[in-house]
């Protein structure tokens, strides 16, 4: 490579010194050099050439945006992208831009369009609540950091250590260890020691008082909206929908016995029960015998048949909807439901019944 | 299961009885498997009636 | 308590005249074994096979593996071949460096495990690594089959005290101690340690047990409510694998790496408070009872400060233990939960059930539904070459499931195989 390793850093308005809220309207600009967080780069820069020989790097420029405009503003993007191309960089830094929300989408929407566009590594960093985690972390590498700009220093001296190793062209180490946000690549690996001796050695540092280093992160779950109440059920068209893998013999759809990705509709007509000779159960999480012996185990049709015939209930919609909930992604679950829903509102349901295994 | 609900925000939640048969019981007599059903439904009805705001579980004999 | 585990060295099996150990070397009489397990009317025929770690050799339809062990005239494995008597006391001889691996004919799919004697299969397997005896019976004809798992279970643990007993004579090559005083009688109350439990989840109910099925001290653990068990009890015999396909080989029950684990630790780093046993349950107020009943003996009768707790299964037992974590944190008990990950995407935000606060270490023993290709394998044991394992002939290059290879995907943390996320 001629030369050092030339860096472009992106920053809004308040790391880049314009100012504060007032001009976070402010459009895209260029400066050359560090500026601000920047400076942190170069210092860091230095100290690892001094201590281990690193390659020579330079800040050869940094490119500054208000973040009301960058969100607000179609073409910022692109305003952006003219902005950095001159500098001619192999490496974009973005930020870090801890809990701030809007700056985090703009850092990991710019590292992106970077990625995409020039083909060069480009870290940000931010807060594991930054929204612009969710929505970017599996087209960017995104450092975790802090929820405040206090942690400045080791947040950008773990950025560098990631963006030196991808223009390397070395592999990172997983997530947890490498200090970034799964980009949802998930392998599995012979660890060094057993999970018990992982157990027990990661309970005694809890113990002790230390942050443990967990294997499994936990999900958060967006916040669902419940629909309105029924104000009459005696006119109210009920479908009855499961994730206990009800289909009719054989399985005509193929719906998958793990992992779902497809759901099935199965006509009931008017029948007052599910024969155990025509349906079967395909769920491969759970002893289907009992079901398979008697379907209303897991859709009650008997009982719904007696509430119309009671007039308790407007009626039982004439198709059931069912899929297997047995180790199905996040992803694949919300498309199905999306998916279910529309087709029952489209056929007219104005309520559901799901029962879950 | 009622805490994975939870845990994922479904508006209503009836418990049933179970994860091999949630509107059954294999042990019980066809009798009383069937009145277990009614009440999981008549609570399922209830819930449907119910104003909700958040995750919200309706227990047996509400 | 105090179990002396006296370990005989197996280091080469064969067939020969005498069922005796020498040397290392395990002789075997195929013909007294043989009429041993089949004085069990519900077997027709069984037939047994050798192997050796390192050898190009594939076991298939494998059900279960068991280590060799005797007990002298105390009762082996209690409630299925012995009387009823407590164990994890005195002294028990084993065959270190081999196991007693039983297969079913009638496994399908993902019940039907697979152990690797070489290659990949062999690192990523715990059981490439020993000498095994594969027991295979074939059921009497119109067998049950809750029967014929019962004989099977039956028929594994009867050939293992067979071969340990016949070690026994001998002077064992290790002598191990467990040795674990009852909590009112420790010295030191003071030592400054941390007291710490595990929390054994011991069957899944998502898989409700058959009515004869032997789990502990030959109960099948319905209705059951949380219990204190002594480690010994544990290490020795008292509890067996299930018949549920998900979950640990009865060898590492045996073998528990946690209990092994606290034990190795025990006055050093931690104060070994005990084993509190569960299962998961199928219903709510099951599950309630058990949570509440567990974390209270883990924090008002032990009086432990942190606990491990582990689950067996697949997903649905992952809420049983934490509901028990749950309350252990809320009362300001450490915990540390060992869970599948559940991530089939890959992405972060589905490798768990559960979430709550406090449920910051957890230790992962891999992604189930990750493939794990395994090369060809000149010798096939428990079937035929051309016996189909997940679709594909046993003696060619197969692909299946991480939970296929026995011990790969082990719940009680014998194994290193994990899930990283990248």
């Amino acid at each position: 490579m001629a030369g050092p390793l030339r860096i472009v850093h992106y920053l809004n308005q308040f790391f880049g010194q314009l100012g504060g809220e007032e001009a976070a309207g402010a459009a895209p600009q260029a400066r050359d050099g560090a500026i601000g967080p920047g400076l942190a780069i170069v210092k860091l820069l230095e100290q690892r050439r001094c201590e281990s020989g690193e390659l020579a790097a330079e800040v050869v420029g940094t490119v500054i945006c208000g973040d009301n405009y960058f969100i607000e503003t179609p073409t910022a993007g692109d305003e952006v992208f003219a902005l950095i191309a001159p500098y001619r960089p192999r490496l974009l830094i973005a930020g870090p831009a801890f809990n701030a929300g809007r700056y985090g989408i703009a850092c990991a929407a710019v590292c992106k369009m970077i990625g995409d566009k020039l083909g060069i590594p480009a870290v940000t960093g931010m807060h594991e609540e930054n929204p612009g985690v969710d929505m970017y972390r599996r087209d960017v590498v995104i450092v975790r950091s802090g929820a405040s700009a206090r942690a400045m220093l080791p947040t950008m001296e773990r950025m560098l250590t990631v963006a030196l190793k991808l223009v390397r062209g070395e592999a990172l180490a997983p997530a947890r260890l490498e200090g970034t946000f799964a980009q949802g690549r998930v392998r599995n690996e012979l660890a060094a020691e057993t999970g018990a001796r992982r157990a027990v050695a990661m309970l005694l540092a809890k113990l002790r008082g230390e942050t443990p280093t967990t294997e499994l992160e936990l999900p958060r779950f967006e916040k669902v909206r419940p629909a309105p109440a029924i104000v009459d059920l005696t006119t109210a068209t009920i479908a009855l929908v499961t994730d206990g893998g009800l289909v009719p013999l054989g399985n005509p759809d193929g719906i998958e016995s793990i992992s779902a990705t497809k759901f099935g509709v199965y006509d009931i007509g008017g029948a007052e029960r599910l024969e155990a000779s025509r349906y079967e159960s395909v769920h491969r999480g759970y002893d289907v015998r009992y079901v398979n012996a008697d379907p209303q185990r897991l859709l009650p049709v008997d009982v719904l048949r007696e509430l119309e015939r009671d007039k308790r209930i407007g009626r039982l919609h004439p198709r059931f909807y069912s899929t297997t909930g047995v180790a199905t992604t996040l992803r694949n679950s919300r498309a199905l439901g999306a998916a279910m829903a529309e087709r029952l509102r489209s056929e007219g349901v104005q309520a559901v019944i799901l029962t879950s295994t | 299961m009622t805490p994975v609900a939870k845990t994922v925000g479904s508006p209503r939640i009836v418990p049933a009885a179970g994860i091999v048969h949630p509107l059954g019981n294999a042990q019980a007599t066809p009798e009383a498997e069937q009145k277990l059903r009614r009440d999981i439904i008549r609570r399922a009805l209830q819930a449907l009636q119910a104003d909700v705001t958040e995750s919200t579980v309706f227990p047996a004999q509400s | 308590m105090r179990l002396e585990l006296h370990h005989h060295q197996v280091s080469g099996i064969s067939f020969g005249e005498a069922t005796g150990l020498g040397a290392g070397m395990l002789t075997i009489n195929r013909e007294e074994l043989s009429a041993l397990l089949l004085a069990d009317e519900r077997l027709a025929a069984v037939s047994f096979d050798l192997a050796a770690p390192g050898e190009d050799c594939r076991i298939i339809q494998v059900w279960d593996v068991v280590e060799a062990r005797y007990r002298g005239d105390g009762a082996n494995f209690p409630g299925i071949l012995g009387p009823i008597e407590a164990v994890g006391r005195g002294v028990t001889h084993t065959l270190k460096g081999m196991g007693v691996v039983i297969t079913n004919p009638s496994s399908r799919g993902p019940e039907a495990k697979v152990i690797d004697m070489a290659g990949l299969g062999a690192e990523w397997g715990l059981y490439g690594r020993l000498h095994h005896l594969v027991v295979q019976p074939q059921p009497a004809p119109g067998l049950p089959a809750p029967e014929l798992l019962y004989a099977l279970r039956k028929a594994q643990v009867a050939a293992a005290v067979y071969l340990a007993r016949a070690a026994a004579a001998a002077r064992a090559d290790e002598v191990e101690v467990f040795d674990l005083p009852p909590l009112g009688s420790r010295p030191d109350a003071d030592s400054g340690l941390p007291r710490v439990a595990y929390v054994f989840q011991i069957h899944s109910h998502q898989r409700p047990t058959e009515d004869a099925e032997p789990v502990l001290y030959g109960n099948n653990v319905r209705n059951f409510l949380p219990t204190i068990l002594h480690p010994n009890e544990v290490l020795d015999g008292a509890l067996v694998r299930s018949y549920y396909r998900k979950g640990f080989e009865t060898y590492t029950v045996q073998n528990h790496p946690i209990i092994r684990e606290m034990y190795a630790r025990h006055g050093k780093e931690l104060e070994f408070a005990g084993v509190v046993a569960t299962v998961a349950h199928q219903t709510e107020p099951e599950r309630l009872q058990s949570a509440a009943m567990a974390a209270n003996l883990v924090a008002e009768v032990l009086g432990a400060n942190g606990a491990v707790l582990t689950k067996t299964g697949g997903g649905a037992p992952h809420i049983d233990m934490a509901q028990i974590a749950e309350l252990l944190e809320a009362r300001g008990v450490a915990t540390v939960m060992m869970a599948m990950d559940m991530s089939v995407d890959g992405s972060a935000e589905g490798g768990s059930l559960f979430s709550f606060p406090g449920a910051d270490a957890i230790v992962n023993y891999g992604f189930s539904p990750s493939p794990l290709a395994l090369p060809p394998a000149a010798r096939i044991i428990g079937g035929a070459p051309e016996t189909l394992v997940y679709g594909r002939p046993a003696s060619g290059a197969i692909e299946v499931d991480l939970e296929v290879l026995a011990g790969a995907e082990n719940p009680i943390g014998a194994n290193r195989v994990m899930a990283a996320h990248y």
